[in-house]
């Protein structure tokens, strides 16, 4: 793989710290993250650093697929991406397992299901009419002297990927088999999955989603979910909307923000990173930003995972610089319809392709910050992601690092995870 | 709608009238008129945009937008007054309609209203790339006193409604 050299990036001045850079890839000329946490601009634009995540990242983790609400019921299944990987998520309509299998028929690889979700007791390839059961079994195919004797079916079944599992609902496949026991990787984030697990009698995905498309990295949407930061100016507009909707009494978001310890940063380790609005057992419309209100943190789970408001997001890479993301609105198992409806207009006026909120995330945070990333001989070429380093304090009880509200921890912890990743050896993962 | 293929005088001067509305709240649209626009609107309004490919529930399943008379006039602030940088730069756009087609007639509370469905093609320009948003406007109209109409509800139902869209904060 070819280099080319790039301009040596000026020391900070406003830093005292030495330099120092991670490499194992010895001809790599300058390193992806200082630890004065300069993050280079390449990560975000260059298609090699982007193929070497689909393996390093995509392929060695554990990927969120779907939930059970989705597939309730024997012969349920969703179309899923585990990275750029087209797969089947299925639920055997024989005995009620799950299955996670590779969307591509082992005949001459046409595709075997077309449909996002559905319900189906076998998949039936158009193309010369091979037949899998739902749980991936060839079940049928045409013709079949024309394998000769003892053509044993049992071999040609949907490739299933190596690891399925699921958390408290929330269904997760890996590429690799080399990856640690679910509950394990989840770690420290379990506990606000629980949470969201429990709201009311349960929860389910029954809305759909808002599907969302921007031209730039998939990063960037992780980097924007937890980032209380700029919500008080690129959703400026937002906020005026409030005041005016509560009598000319400007929301406490700003100040919040500033000045509430409560409100606070969480590195959860593993990537994984949330921002809590007073613990767990404030209320759920503590943020009083009115963008849904079931769940009151904001949580990312490594690498493409994430819960905010009131709805479940899953950003899928496409291209180094083509990113969808979809926004499920949750739902209490059994809410009413006013219920629904409430979570409904709430989500609508803040999320998805007409959203206040998310059409704004798009034109600032994605598509500007895209343009300007692609000042590439700047002699600065990195995002500056050191806010709140020096303020940040491991938590009383459980250690883990913890910063201000408007400082980027949830951005270092996803990133320390994703440099730790990407340094390792393809082979040593 | 009647599958006949004779129309009355009435029937036509109808839909020759809601066809002259729905064409003036267009030229609204692209003239950025969105203020004016909205006064178009009847005080019980919605301003539907569905999402998904299934029949569209709006208290079950999530639409792009579901807009009262309240939430609509918010929309419109933005792009007037707001700080909406979705729309920095500012979409250009022409309103093509088109098969206008005049589904109902009825009364309701001492009101006429007129329920009439038509097909778009939304052209947009911005940040130096052209794209184009079609699909079928169902509108029901009050007839007022004056014989003018107000929009009681309009329904935007995009072709691409099911898949992945982008920035599509602009007023259809």
């Amino acid at each position: 793989m070819q280099r080319h050299p790039l301009p040596e990036l000026t020391p900070n001045p406003l830093s005292n710290e030495p330099k120092e850079i991670h490499m194992t890839d010895t001809t790599r000329k300058e390193p992806y993250i200082t630890d004065n946490w300069e993050v280079s601009g390449r990560i975000y634009r260059d298609p090699e650093v982007f193929e070497e995540e689909m393996d390093k990242i995509y392929g060695h983790t554990w990927i969120y697929v779907g939930h059970e609400s989705e597939v309730a019921d024997g012969g349920d299944y969703k179309t899923a991406h585990l990275g750029r990987q087209p797969v089947i998520l299925s639920r055997s309509s024989d005995d009620g397992s799950l299955s996670v299998m590779f969307n591509r028929c082992r005949h001459r690889g046409s595709a075997v299901c077309q449909q996002e979700i559905g319900n189906s007791n076998y998949f039936r390839c158009a193309y010369h009419g091979w037949t899998y059961g739902s749980d991936g079994r060839l079940i049928g195919v045409p013709f079949d002297d024309g394998y000769g004797e003892g053509f044993d079916k049992s071999q040609f079944g949907l490739v299933h990927v190596p690891r399925v599992d699921s958390y408290r609902g929330f269904i997760f496949a890996s590429l690799s088999a080399d990856v640690p026991p679910l509950a394990d990787y989840l770690g420290h984030a379990r506990k606000y999955l629980d949470f969201i697990a429990s709201i009311g009698d349960g929860i389910e995905l029954s809305a759909h989603a808002h599907k969302l498309v921007f031209n730039g990295n998939w990063k960037l949407q992780i980097e924007n979910t937890i980032d209380p930061y700029h919500f008080s100016f690129t959703h400026q507009s937002w906020l005026d909307i409030l005041k005016e909707r509560n009598d000319g009494k400007s929301s406490p978001w700003v100040k919040n923000v500033r000045t509430n310890k409560s409100w606070r940063g969480i590195d959860l380790e593993g990537g994984h990173g949330v921002h809590e609005y007073g613990g767990l057992d404030a209320p759920t419309d503590t943020h009083e930003i009115a963008i849904g209100e079931l769940i009151p943190f904001n949580l990312n789970i490594f690498p493409s995972l994430a819960f905010v408001g009131a709805h479940l997001r899953l950003v899928v890479p496409v291209a180094v610089d083509k990113t969808y993301v979809y926004l499920y609105p949750i739902f209490p198992v059994g809410a009413d319809e006013e219920t629904r409806a409430s979570i409904l207009r709430d989500h609508e006026a803040f999320y998805g392709p007409s959203g206040f909120g998310s059409t704004d995330d798009i034109e600032v945070g994605f598509d500007r910050v895209t343009r300007g990333m692609s000042a590439s001989a700047s002699t600065q070429d990195y995002s500056l992601m050191r806010r709140g380093l020096h303020r940040e304090v491991p938590d009383p009880q459980t250690g883990l690092r913890t910063g201000r509200s408007s400082d980027e921890v949830p951005q270092r912890a996803y990133l320390r995870r994703w440099l730790e990743l990407m340094e390792a050896d393809s082979n040593d993962k | 709608m009647t599958s006949e293929l004779s129309v009355t005088g009435a029937d036509a001067d109808l839909r020759d009238k809601v066809t002259d509305f729905l064409y003036a709240e267009a030229e609204l649209l692209d003239e950025r008129e969105f203020v004016r626009w909205f006064e178009l609107f009847d005080d019980d309004c919605t301003y539907w945009v569905p999402a998904g490919a299934d029949e569209p529930d709006p208290s079950r399943t999530v639409s792009l937008v579901y807009d009262t008379h309240a939430t609509l006039s918010e929309r419109v602030w933005r792009f007037e007054g707001g700080l909406a940088y979705a729309q920095q730069p500012a979409s250009v756009t022409s309103h093509l309609i088109s098969n206008v087609v005049v589904d109902a007639v009825t009364a309701e509370a001492g009101s006429t209203l007129v329920s009439v469905h038509s097909r778009f093609l939304v052209s947009e320009f911005r940040g130096d790339v052209v794209t184009p948003y079609a699909g079928r406007y169902d509108h029901v109209l009050v007839v007022g006193a004056d014989g003018g109409f107000r929009i009681r509800s309009k329904r935007v139902a995009l072709i691409g409604r099911n898949g992945h869209l982008g920035n599509l904060g602009l007023p259809l």
